[in-house]
């Protein structure tokens, strides 16, 4: 039984006249955090956007081996106009699971959202956002996390936090890729350096 | 269940956001008024014109409406966020196809033959443009929401969607239109109604699978 | 793709297409041009003229054929986009690229010669009746097809967004055809059916088929011509464009 998540095979990609990549191959499996370091322009957030199927690379192979798979980009994926706990409630929908209130409650406590569980999402600061469509990954319950800029716009305890949470993550067997700026890299991560050719 | 839910969440948007939902329903009777005002000598009853001027104006509210039907998805992120549950999808945009029309679609066929009727059409006339309408407005929908998930995520999608949308529009709109001039003219009709089911049936088999692909392409920007 | 002999399956890669073509384009060209002047001499100066339009009828050798293309075109791109859709052939991809312009040109000359041919017979050049307006939503069509890849920056999405648009758009072709039918319309019924009697009278017939072949001819090479631009705009990063970007060729 293979417990591998994702593989990515000879990767090329050309968006301009820069060729990324260079034939790249990547295999994500169970367990396993891959942290996504290189300078700006060097294609993480496009590896993590053709990893999730939102684009096609020009040519290699990308198997997904998990079916859905939670990604967090630059947007926060949550509908302004509907309130936290509808967020939440969509994101099981989505998943075809029932929507379980006592776990939504527990991980908004656990988030500091608790009282911002019934305000519209445009209401919440940018930080506040972040921690919800973190509550929205863990309430999907994907496998495979790919997490652009996880860190942006939280406050160092919110980034403690979220490195806790991956940790736990891929301790019961899930696996996440990571871009990531960050000064200190995360414990345990698969470092992955992309650069520019 | 999971298909209520989602459509139950697309209404719920639609609601919060308030007075933006009925704008185009607003601006459906507002351009039917000024055709009729500025018309007013060639509309009499069952003048062919008015059946025409509902039909035409139809086209463009669905034009006015059409343009938020995955704008705002698409800003927010959750567009990308819900291609990714590859089973959901199907589901996701037949939500929101029914959502628009629920909004749209469902008000326009009732508001048509109640003009009429206002304007002295008969009531069997009157009767037959809500049909034709009834059978119209979801085809418009679906074809306008294909037309519109092409141009999601471009900057200056929204002017160029007339251009795109109107032709796909024309052969509904001559079947539509056709068969209550013809009803108007007591003049057999069935063959062009038998169209517009097929236009109707041939949009609801083919276009909510095609949407779904076209969305997350839509996501390579 | 076994079954394909191998001139055929050198013409699916563009670098072969690109060099093989060459001199079949040449050939067209020369062809089309012969062909179209004999037809549209004979059909001008050699014909008598017709029992109940005079002279005027004359335009048909030009209108007819250009009008029939100006369908086909669209019909050939709809095609080319449902190959596209089905086996991510390069190639339709170009040929949806090179058509487009052609198709829009041969319609906006479908109905510039069809409104000259109107002044005298109907009295109008142009009248709001079915055929004319859906012949003019061919022309938005065109243009739509030609400003969407301009505005999509990424191709395979453009190409993909091309094809779903002309395959959509292709519903209104038959209602082109048949709306002289359908509706009560100003326009003559279509002279030519496929399957049928053909209502022209046989001194006629030589010089329009003539015509009609001849602007077959000289679509398809300008078609492939442009073909050539656009591969060669495709792959202009490519080492076997380089001579051909650089000087002359060699």
């Amino acid at each position: 039984m293979s417990s591998t998540h994702l593989t990515v095979n000879n990767l090329h990609c050309q968006p301009g006249s820069q060729e990324l990549f260079d034939g790249l191959s990547i295999s994500v499996a169970a367990g396993e955090t891959i942290e996504l370091r290189g300078p700006n322009g060097c294609g993480k957030s496009t590896l993590l956007r053709i990893m999730a199927g939102l684009q096609q690379p020009d040519s290699g192979d990308v198997i997904r081996y998990v079916e859905p798979i939670g990604y967090l980009g630059h947007k926060f994926g949550l509908a302004s106009i509907l309130t936290v706990q509808e967020n939440l409630r969509w994101t099981s929908t989505l998943n075809g699971a029932k929507f379980d209130t006592a776990r939504a409650q527990e991980l908004l406590e656990v988030f500091e959202l608790r009282t911002a569980t019934n305000k519209l999402i445009q209401e919440l600061s940018a930080g506040q956002k972040r921690r919800c469509s973190f509550v929205c990954l863990l309430i999907g319950e994907y496998k495979l996390w790919l997490m652009d800029e996880p860190f942006s716009s939280l406050d160092s305890q919110g980034e403690e936090l979220v490195r806790k949470l991956i940790q736990e993550h891929s301790r019961t067997g899930g696996s996440a890729v990571i871009a990531s700026h960050a000064a200190s890299p995360l414990a345990q991560a698969i470092q992955v350096e992309l650069g520019i050719s | 269940m999971r298909f209520w839910a989602l459509y139950r969440r697309e209404l719920l948007i639609e609601v919060r956001s308030g007075v933006e939902s009925i704008i185009p329903i607003v601006f459906f009777i507002v351009v039917v008024g000024i055709f009729t005002f500025a018309l007013n000598d060639l509309i009499s009853g069952d003048s062919k014109v008015l059946v025409s001027v509902i039909w035409i104006t139809t086209l463009f509210t669905s034009i006015v409406s059409l343009d938020n039907l995955f704008k705002r998805d698409h800003a927010d992120g959750t567009l990308a966020v819900a291609v990714l549950h590859s089973d959901a999808v199907l589901s996701l945009v037949v939500a929101k196809l029914l959502a628009h029309w629920t909004l749209t679609g469902i008000p326009i066929t009732i508001l048509g033959p109640l003009i009429g009727l206002m304007s002295g059409m008969q009531l069997e006339n009157a009767t037959m443009l809500g049909l034709t309408l009834l059978i119209g407005t979801p085809t418009i929908t679906m074809l306008g929401a294909l037309v519109t998930a092409l141009l999601v995520g471009l900057g200056r999608g929204g002017e160029l969607l007339t251009v795109l949308i109107l032709p796909m529009y024309i052969p509904i709109l001559l079947f539509g239109m056709g068969v209550c001039h013809l009803n108007i003219d007591s003049a057999p009709y069935t063959s062009e109604l038998l169209w517009c089911l097929a236009l109707l049936s041939g949009s609801i088999t083919v276009i909510p699978l095609a949407l779904g692909p076209v969305i997350k392409l839509s996501q390579d920007s | 793709m076994k079954f394909l002999p191998l001139w055929m399956q050198r013409l699916a890669s563009p670098q072969y297409f690109f060099l093989d073509i060459k001199v079949w384009i040449v050939w067209l060209y020369v062809l089309g041009v012969v062909g179209l002047l004999v037809g549209s001499i004979w059909g001008l100066a050699f014909v008598p003229p017709e029992r109940l339009q005079g002279n005027s009828f004359r335009i048909m050798f030009v209108h007819v054929p250009v009008a029939i293309f100006a369908q086909i075109v669209y019909i050939s791109i709809a095609v080319a986009g449902v190959v596209h859709l089905v086996w991510k052939l390069k190639m339709a991809d170009v040929y949806m690229a090179a058509a487009a312009p052609v198709g829009f040109w041969l319609t906006a000359l479908a109905l510039g010669s069809g409104m000259i041919w109107g002044m005298p017979t109907w009295g109008t050049p142009w009248e709001w009746d079915a055929r004319i307006v859906t012949t003019f939503i061919l022309l938005i069509l065109y243009l739509g097809l030609i400003v969407l890849r301009q505005v999509i920056p990424n191709p395979a999405r453009a190409t993909t967004a091309l094809s779903i648009l002309a395959i959509v758009g292709a519903i209104n072709i038959p209602i082109i055809k048949y709306s002289v039918v359908w509706f009560e319309t100003l326009h003559q019924p279509a002279s030519i059916e496929l399957f049928g009697d053909i209502s022209i009278d046989k001194i006629y017939r030589i010089p329009l088929f003539t015509n009609i072949a001849s602007v077959f001819i000289l679509t398809a090479g300008i078609i492939l011509a442009n073909m050539r631009y656009v591969t060669i705009l495709r792959n202009a990063s490519k080492n076997w464009v380089q001579p051909w970007i650089q000087g002359r060729n060699r």
